[in-house]
């Protein structure tokens, strides 16, 4: 599987909200779709939670449903005071979960 | 000949025909049972507010596997007052339910942009909780070319 992608900010102050973009690839099976040669449903299979903190601290967290596009992306919000770790977590309906960091720095 | 469909659904046969094929009028102003018990799952009893909910849809889809959205609401985020939840819900998809969103005051902002799956031309309905117990609604209608469901 593709590496998630993620974006943040440069040049970042002290006290700035500032947008972080992540995008995770999945196919979001959602559970709608025949499959053209045996006829039946392919059944679900998405990315249903994707969660990120800083320093631990909630900062945001998606629920999905199969509403959600292929290769789930969201563009969020954090305010930033100091400089801290982001944890950025993707749960999908086998329970599988795929994590990633990014160290956030500010600008002195 | 060339019938509207409404002057169609006006007529006994396409009203029942409409029944049988359970197709509701895409500009119905009301919403669904499943859509209302959603709100009201929600809502959990609390009055629900017009206003501070933004949402950013296009008024025309021509994609409705890839439909971009953004909600943004207009709300402190301090730790005594900020919004914690914001559910979107589809007023014609197979499922109610696309998301819903957690914030805290870390976040600095209760907004989020993302890319959904639209059936067909409907609603987008928002709704917002707040820490104090507020509960803050919008929605908008989308008009999608291609459906974005099943295929």
């Amino acid at each position: 599987m593709a590496k998630p992608r993620i974006v943040i900010p440069e040049n970042v102050q002290a006290g700035d909200t500032i947008e972080i973009k992540a995008l995770f690839p999945h196919r979001m099976e959602s559970g709608q779709r025949r499959d053209r040669m045996t006829g039946e449903i392919v059944p679900r299979s998405i990315v249903n939670k994707f969660s990120v903190t800083f320093d631990d601290q909630p900062v945001f967290q998606a629920d999905m449903m199969p509403a959600i596009s292929r290769n789930p992306f969201f563009i969020f919000n954090i305010k930033v005071e100091q400089s801290g770790t982001l944890k950025f977590t993707w749960r999908d309906d086998d329970g599988q979960i795929v994590r990633e960091t990014r160290q956030l720095v500010i600008d002195n | 000949m060339d019938v509207s469909k409404r002057q169609f659904l006006g007529t006994t046969t396409g009203a029942a025909l409409a029944l049988m094929l359970n197709v509701r009028p895409v500009t119905s102003r009301e919403y669904s049972a499943e859509v209302e018990a959603a709100i009201a799952d929600f809502a959990s009893g609390r009055t629900i507010q017009t206003g501070r909910v933004k949402l950013a849809i296009p008024k025309i889809a021509e994609n409705g596997f890839r439909v971009p959205i953004a909600v943004t609401v207009d709300h402190p985020m301090s730790r005594g007052n900020h919004v914690t939840r914001v559910l979107v819900l589809a007023s014609d998809n197979p499922w109610p339910d696309i998301a819903e969103f957690r914030f805290s005051p870390l976040s600095g902002q209760a907004a989020v942009e993302t890319r959904i799956r639209l059936a067909r031309s409907q609603r987008i309905i928002a709704l917002a909780e707040t820490s104090q117990g507020q509960i803050f609604k919008a929605d908008q209608f989308v008009e999608v070319t291609v459906g974005g469901c099943g295929s």
